[in-house]
């Protein structure tokens, strides 16, 4: 008997996509598929089948959630900036939100992403600046050579080691500011996408027996993607800004290593230094650098915060996917970590 | 417009009908011989199994119906039906849904593979930069003999391969993703509808295959529905371009003669090594670190001034970033989306699809 209701359903389909405007076509959606319900009912009665009456009830049920979920998403529409100024005054009292246009919880999380990006782009330039400073002088060599023979010093080549060490915290805040640039993206596409695509489609869809997977699955990722994952986000900055503070950590490498040099041997018999003294002054000077806090930071505000945000929305289209009629297989998306 | 992708014509559908028409008529037939021997021989179970495979038969005709009809539909599914059910403007509207599929799939290519390039260029220059070592005479005597300073000045652009070596690989994976993508889109297009959708129709018509033939049903409508409206739906907003960070302008500014001139190409490539550092020890490309931010720039000659430069570094790990997203998170996505749909679609013609297996597979 579902599938004469099916067939019935097919025709809303062609129906319903005539309107303008999401909400109208939703909501004629919505009314098709209830008179298609009254109709197998109807059926049901008339032909004294419970097959009919039983799929006619349970595609009520159906009906009367869908249009909850249309009703709860669009007060939740309405009433978040309420609720995202009124929490940003307690967890954040020196941000203003009133001067951030709505949607206010995602444009905050995009000012957000858009600071740790310059802080992390500053971070990135200045363990350049630093990696050349120390290069510099950790390649320079001291050669003396006559017509036949010759020999070369490279007294400061120690400093080469903290080479390694610097590419490697290069290639970890190159790895943040991907993250963070990705973060970015979807932040800004989001308030397009879900609410002028994924969200109407999703109730439309959901409206219907054979579109109810992919409806419902839309619907999660609507809910997941416009609310939970820029609180989030707002949430884990809040979170590592006060574990910042608490440790007292820079997000910034303060040392100057511009004035570190390597002298020579004194071959030429000038009265240049201890080349000796002088490396052990220059490497005391970075040792004492604490470039691995900035870097430490940078990795917690971006890719393990990124990565907190992203199990949550996962985890939520995976838990939510069911109450909205779908069943969907959230760990592929959580595959994604092994590839990034 | 017709759909390029796919066209209802490639179907041999004299064979689908009469394949289907033999199916149907041979289990009527034995159902009515079963129903006739539950009834001779007085046995209840023939009985009902006969008035249970007889709506199931009826079921299976309407459903043939349905999805023939509904392939023919697809192809006039146009992108822009969407704008009526959503606030959104498509652009190239026209399409059908497959081709507006397909050629998202190749925007998105294209836009991984320039940002592939981008990365390899910088991958390039940075090798090449930091290997360069320079010597300085500090004697009058150097052509006889000398003392002076040798020092590998950019050896710290290293660090930029330290960077971009993950996004080379990152870059890599997505322009797979992307291709598989295509791959799935032109298979199902092509060889789902040829074989999956008429088998299945076939099989759902016969009752012991019937089991079989929802499942092939399901899984052939999800791919052929499901995910290419999905990509249309992706198409419309995870465009690069529409949120500022297009980088075809890039590569065309790297590699052209008005810009960096890098030929990519050139296994010999020396951008001037030869002359210009000789005589004013200045090699016409370097990375400069402006403002916290580094580029890759390009000298024009003496006196050294306004050097010409392309995006920063941070800016590529953006198009990097972007790559990722609008590959293997969307694939990731959509195989979710589509086996949400299969499953749900599957419940509906009476089977239970274990989809996951196949998910964890791909």
């Amino acid at each position: 008997m579902k599938k004469l209701l099916f067939f019935l359903l097919l025709f809303a389909l062609s129906f319903a996509a005539q309107p303008e405007g999401w909400e109208v076509s939703s909501i004629l959606a919505m009314l098709i598929a209830a008179l298609l319900i009254s109709f197998v009912y109807a059926g049901g009665i008339a032909f004294e089948s419970e097959g009919l009456k039983l799929a006619a009830k349970h595609e009520a049920y159906e009906w009367i959630t869908t249009l909850l979920m249309f009703a709860l998403f669009l007060f939740a529409v309405a009433t978040i900036d309420q609720f995202s100024t009124g929490v940003a005054s307690y967890w954040f009292p020196n941000e203003n939100l009133n001067a951030i246009p709505a949607p206010k919880h995602i444009n905050f999380a995009v000012n957000i992403s858009e600071r740790l990006l310059s802080e992390q782009a500053t971070l990135l330039g200045q363990i350049a600046t630093l990696s050349k400073d120390i290069v510099d002088e950790s390649t320079k060599s001291f050669y003396c050579s006559a017509i036949y023979a010759g020999f070369s010093l490279n007294p400061c080549m120690g400093f080469g080691a903290f080479s390694r060490p610097l590419s490697m915290y290069a290639a970890t805040v190159g790895a943040s500011i991907a993250t963070t640039n990705s973060q970015l993206f979807l932040l800004k596409i989001t308030p397009t996408f879900v609410l002028l695509i994924v969200f109407p489609l999703g109730i439309f869809m959901r409206c219907f027996a054979i579109s109810r997977g992919l409806g419902g699955f839309l619907l999660s990722l609507a809910f997941g993607l416009y609310f939970v994952y820029p609180l989030m986000i707002i949430f884990m900055y809040g979170v590592t800004t006060q574990y910042q503070t608490e440790q007292g950590l820079n997000p910034t490498i303060n040392v100057d290593t511009s004035n570190i040099e390597c002298k020579g041997t004194n071959i030429g018999g000038s009265a240049s230094a201890d080349p000796a003294y002088d490396a052990m002054d220059a490497t005391k000077t970075m040792i004492d650098a604490n470039y691995s806090g900035p870097v430490f930071l940078a990795l917690i505000k971006s890719m393990f915060s990124e990565g907190i945000s992203l199990l949550v929305l996962i985890s939520l289209i995976g838990a939510s996917s069911k109450a909205f009629g779908a069943e969907v297989y959230a760990f592929v998306l959580a595959q994604l970590e092994k590839i990034a | 417009m017709t759909c390029q992708v796919f066209t209802p014509e490639m179907l041999n559908m004299g064979f689908v009908y009469s394949a289907m028409a033999v199916g149907i008529a041979s289990s009527a037939i034995m159902i009515s011989i079963i129903y006739m021997i539950g009834k001779i021989t007085n046995n209840p179970k023939l009985d009902v199994w006969a008035h249970d495979e007889l709506p199931q038969l009826f079921f299976s005709a309407l459903f043939a119906i349905f999805i023939l009809g509904f392939l023919n539909l697809g192809t006039m599914y146009k992108a822009s039906a969407l704008s009526e059910l959503t606030n959104f403007t498509v652009q190239n509207g026209e399409m059908c849904i497959y081709d507006y599929a397909d050629a998202y799939l190749d925007d998105m290519t294209a836009y991984v593979h320039n940002t592939m390039r981008i990365t390899r260029i910088y991958n390039i220059m940075a090798g090449f930069i930091s290997s360069i070592w320079k010597y300085e005479c500090k004697s009058v005597w150097c052509f006889l003999a000398g003392q002076g300073v040798g020092l590998n000045p950019d050896a710290w652009v290293s660090l930029i391969s330290s960077v971009l070596n993950a996004q080379a690989y990152t870059t890599t994976v997505a322009l797979l993703g992307l291709l598989a993508q295509k791959y799935l889109l032109q298979s199902f297009m092509n060889g789902g509808f040829l074989l999956i959708i008429p088998l299945g129709l076939v099989l759902r018509s016969i009752p012991f295959a019937r089991r079989v033939g929802g499942v092939l049903l399901a899984i052939g409508a999800g791919f052929i529905v499901f995910f290419p409206t999905l990509l249309v739906i992706e198409g419309l907003v995870f465009r690069p371009e529409m949120w500022g960070y297009d980088n075809q302008d890039v590569i065309d500014y790297l590699t052209s003669p008005g810009g960096l001139n890098i030929d990519e190409k050139d296994p010999y490539f020396k951008g001037g090594l030869e002359w210009n550092i000789f005589l004013f020890g200045q090699f016409d490309y370097f990375f400069k670190e402006d403002g916290g931010r580094i580029f890759l720039c390009k000298n024009l000659g003496p006196p050294w001034v306004n050097p010409a430069c392309s995006v920063s570094i941070d800016r590529l790990l953006a198009y990097g970033a972007i790559s990722f997203l609008v590959s293997s998170f969307l694939l990731s996505l959509n195989f979710i989306g589509t086996s949400a749909g299969i499953i749900a679609l599957g419940k509906f013609l009476g089977e239970e699809i274990e989809i996951a297996r196949f998910l964890r597979m791909v």
